[in-house]
């Protein structure tokens, strides 16, 4: 089927793991609605920590109130119509929809998020660095899930690097107490950065990798003047 | 080779057309899409689906609903129960030529079959 080639319009492949993967996308809220989730759950954590050492109290509410209310409306307003209007209306199935894991990319996904666990317990006991060993090792974990992603043969350059940028600011932002000593510590900012970091990690990063291959996979058509 | 090409079983015409194809297998994947959504995962012009779904909706096999949203006509499209039911043959009849011609070519080894694979009897 993947050599099946449409000779008519030559735009696009009959390529049946890409209808898979957008029949899947269509299913449940990926790809912007996880950047949308996670940008409010990366803000609140944000404001938590940084308005917390802060002298004005009554930005603490004001934060809270836009971090929730910001994303609540960009995902049930803008998002659904940006989706409409870039890639129409796809209606899933009813019932559940096939898992694209294997089990052996679940099994493997475990060992790794039990490793990662451990390493950074241990590494945590053993030293004595402001440096915190999960975060540290939060970029190798990030790279680690991309390996064992099911929809990989899907996966192209623009993604691949996404998830190589994310992991090399998450090293950076890990490594902030080595040049600026006791920054997390004593800055809010950092504290704050740290905070909001795993978010980063489980949403925006996953979400704009979710949502480039969509864009990639279903590319944007010329406008044409027959209709 | 060519006794075993005589006997192999007929695939459907009309859904064996590329571009029908293309259409079938997207509509088969769902419960509808609009026509937006189909020209962008098939990538075929607007003149070639809109043909190519009154070909589909005359032979049964798709049902065009058109409803205004906005102020603007939004086509959604479906598979009946027959066109349903083709699709699964078609692929059951293209398995079965491609099962045939693995049995041939392995008899006078040859290379793999250049047809393709059923979607929906692939591991997800």
């Amino acid at each position: 089927m993947g050599q099946i080639v449409n000779e008519v319009d030559t735009r696009s492949r009959l390529d049946p793991d890409r209808i898979k993967y957008i029949a899947q996308s269509f299913a449940w809220p990926r790809g912007l609605y996880w950047v949308a989730y996670t940008a409010w759950f990366a803000a609140f954590r944000f404001g938590r920590v940084y308005w917390k050492d802060s002298e004005g109290v009554g930005w603490n509410a004001v934060w809270d109130l836009a971090s929730i209310a910001v994303p609540f409306f960009v995902s049930i307003i803008w998002i659904p119509k940006y989706y409409t209007r870039r890639f129409g209306v796809f209606r899933p199935k009813p019932g559940p929809m096939p898992n694209p894991w294997t089990t052996k990319q679940k099994l493997l996904f475990f060992l790794i998020l039990g490793c990662y666990y451990l390493l950074g317990i241990t590494l945590d006991h053993l030293t004595h660095s402001t440096i915190d060993p999960v975060l540290l090792l939060s970029p190798f974990f990030l790279l680690a899930v991309v390996l064992v992603d099911p929809w990989k043969k899907l996966r192209s350059m623009p993604e691949i690097t996404l998830v190589v940028v994310s992991a090399i600011l998450l090293a950076l932002v890990a490594l902030v107490p080595l040049w600026v000593p006791d920054a997390v510590r004593a800055q809010a900012f950092w504290r704050a950065l740290y905070a909001a970091t795993p978010a980063v990690i489980g949403g925006l990063t996953i979400g704009l990798f979710d949502h480039i291959t969509l864009t990639r996979l279903i590319p944007k058509l010329p406008a044409e003047d027959d209709q | 080779m060519s006794e075993t090409s005589s006997q192999l079983p007929s695939p459907n015409r009309l859904i064996h057309e590329p571009a029908r194809l293309a259409i079938l297998t997207v509509l088969a994947s769902c419960a509808a899409a609009d026509f937006v959504f189909l020209q962008g995962v098939t990538g075929l012009s607007k003149g070639n689906l809109s043909v190519q779904l009154t070909n589909l909706e005359q032979a049964g096999l798709v049902m065009i609903t058109k409803e205004i949203i906005d102020k603007k006509t939004r086509t959604t499209v479906q598979l009946t129960q027959q066109g349903t039911e083709d699709v699964e043959q078609y692929w059951r009849t293209m398995d079965e030529i491609r099962a045939r011609m693995a049995g041939t070519e392995k008899r006078e080894g040859e290379p793999s079959s250049q047809f393709g694979t059923n979607p929906r009897t692939q591991p997800a």
